[in-house]
């Protein structure tokens, strides 16, 4: 949380001091001198944001799909220092980090902990060698109490962060801290408690794969159901709690425009509600928190969920938007599919919020810097319209990977008779949906809509045109033809009050189709 | 959260030593944002964040070729790697 606030304001502070987020042309990648153990500095300019929104998900993916990493490769249903601890104290060995915090939970005594940057390859005897740190042997070297180890001395740190080496042993050594303030201590052992879960379960029920190789993200969403959180042996999750969380990944957009997660949310609703197929009764939610960009601690947005019998028709209007675009758009990859997917969620967004079209902005922008007799200084650079574009674009490719994820899990946690036809037809649609490794960076932005060829913004908008004129079906007449007007008055007030207001049927938009 | 200063104050007690051979756990998150920063860093052109991050395609070459590099030392990577999971209880 205090993270996605740093996060914020990071972005916030770039934006307010770059009128021009950064120049069109990059410049050209360059091979990675001293092979992939060489370390040098990270310049100060390179880090004035935020990481790449799906950096963790992407490395994830690239183990996954090699042949030679993907069975050591496993996302553990907690958090990684204990599972990292677990697997030293049972087995010993070093552990590969970049968080010191390892160093104080219990190891055991042939338990190590390694830095990534500390290794380094040697081009004359040609080895790798590093720092390591047996906590075990450490302590005996210190001279700390066999009773409370490194805790004691990391304690005294926490403690008087000010203080000497010399005098934080000297304290160490006689438990000053500790005898000072010992529900200070009591509060502090906790984060450093050994895991009681098992490392791997004796039954692996099928989904215990899929299970292991959700993004981090998504994963934690899921096993806050004690129903999924038992299967993915989760230690503590007895009931589920009144609020479920989901952090989604921080996407570098315009901070004075809305949301480049808004577009998508529809994608995301149902992703989440999906999970109410499979958890009992008792657990099924009707709401979920969302966290995007936040300034505060605040709970985040409330997002309603479909209800069970929605579910068929969010599916359907889905898979039957893919299939018309696919139609529409003949000489498409089913990949490329998806990618005007996400331009039909960016036109028809801006088209129900009367708001001018930001993919039909982005082409005159990027027509304009490729056009060479407009190139002065200023001109050269990208805008933050474009930029926002590229994140909504992202936010919805990664919506419909968290649908993507849930509906693989969903499926193969239900015999296949019990699940709507439909889903089964979505997950074999969202095989397709381009991998992380094919995404574009920002200076490939012109990428995306180029790949789908001449004219394809001006079928969508037609498309999505089209659907307004189309005479409203008989159950919806009430609203008839105000229902655009309506959605976008849903949408606003959903905005403003943060997430408190429900709208009366946030499926409106896929039901269009 | 990390300790502040723990590595330093207990860097002189660390030992240097080839890790050929060795049976490793990887702590995923950390090594994520360890690769991520060393495609920076191999950026030294780079004006701003934007020009500066890698793609993700160039991010996961970049992953594989690092353990590549301690499975041809005969680094043995064990059962599991591990991904962080962060929920926010409160």
């Amino acid at each position: 949380m205090e993270r996605l606030v740093k996060q914020t304001t990071q972005l916030i502070q770039y934006h307010s001091t770059n009128t021009i987020p950064c120049q069109a042309s990059f410049p050209p990648l360059e091979p990675p001198a001293g092979g992939p153990f060489h370390n040098s500095s990270v310049k100060s300019k390179s880090t004035a944001l935020p990481p790449s929104p799906f950096l963790v998900p992407a490395v994830l993916e690239a183990l996954l799909q090699s042949s030679r990493y993907q069975d050591i490769t496993e996302v553990v249903p907690g958090e990684a220092d204990l599972y990292c601890a677990k697997y030293l104290s049972q087995y010993g060995g070093i552990v590969l980090t970049g968080d010191s915090d390892l160093l104080v939970h219990d190891l055991g005594q042939d338990g190590a902990v390694s830095f990534f940057k500390e290794i380094e390859h040697s081009a004359i005897s040609d080895t790798l060698s590093s720092q390591i740190y047996q906590p075990a042997a450490i302590c005996q070297r210190l001279d700390l109490p066999i009773s409370h180890g490194l805790h004691a001395f990391a304690f005294e740190i926490l403690m008087d962060s000010h203080a000497t080496f010399r005098k934080l042993l000297v304290d160490a050594r006689s438990l000053k801290a500790v005898t000072a303030n010992p529900s200070g201590f009591k509060l502090f052992l906790k984060e450093y408690k050994q895991l009681r879960a098992p490392l791997n379960s004796n039954d692996s029920p099928k989904i215990l794969p899929i299970l292991r190789s959700l993004d981090p993200r998504i994963s934690e969403y899921v096993l806050q159901y004690p129903y999924v959180a038992q299967i993915a042996g989760k230690e503590g999750i007895s009931q589920v709690s009144e609020t479920v969380h989901v952090f989604l990944p921080f996407l570098l957009d315009c901070p004075v425009r809305t949301n480049a997660w808004e577009v998508s949310t529809v994608i995301r609703q149902l992703a989440y509600g999906l999970i109410n197929l499979i958890v009992p009764e008792a657990q099924q939610k009707l709401t979920v928190s969302e966290h995007r960009k936040q300034q505060d601690m605040s709970t985040g947005r409330e997002l309603q969920l479909p209800a069970l019998s929605q579910i068929p028709d969010a599916c359907n209007a889905i898979t039957s938007l893919y299939f018309q675009l696919q139609q529409n758009l003949p000489g498409l990859s089913g990949s490329q599919v998806w990618t005007a997917f996400a331009l039909h969620q960016d036109i028809e967004y801006s088209h129900s919020h009367s708001k001018a079209q930001l993919s039909k902005l982005v082409v005159q922008q990027l027509a304009e810097l490729g056009n060479k007799s407009n190139m002065t200084k200023r001109k050269k650079g990208f805008t933050w319209d474009i930029v926002q574009f590229f994140a909504q674009i992202q936010g919805s490719y990664y919506s419909l990977r968290i649908l993507k994820q849930i509906t693989s899990l969903v499926i193969y946690q239900t015999p296949a008779q019990s699940l709507p036809e439909c889903l089964l037809r979505l997950h074999q649609q969202l095989d397709f949906l381009p991998k992380l490794c094919e995404l574009p960076r920002l200076d490939g932005v012109s990428s995306i809509i180029a790949s789908l060829g001449k004219g394809a913004l001006a079928i969508i908008t037609s498309h999505i045109l089209g659907d307004e004129e189309a005479t409203p079906t008989p159950q919806e007449s009430g609203k008839g033809s105000k229902k655009k007007r309506k959605r976008k008055g849903d949408q606003s007030a959903h905005e403003t009050s943060a997430g408190r207001h429900k709208p009366s049927n946030p499926f409106e938009i896929l039901g269009d189709e | 959260m990390g300790i502040p200063h723990l590595t330093l104050f207990l860097q002189s007690y660390a030992e240097a030593q080839s890790i050929a051979g060795k049976h490793v756990v990887i702590d995923g998150p950390g090594f994520a944002y360890h690769i991520y920063y060393t495609c920076l860093s191999a950026r030294s052109g780079a004006r701003n964040p934007f020009e500066a991050a890698p793609s993700y395609e160039e991010l996961g070459k970049a992953c594989i070729a690092w353990l590549n590099g301690l499975w041809d030392k005969d680094v043995e990577m064990q059962e599991f790697m591990t991904f962080r999971w962060n929920i926010w209880t409160n």
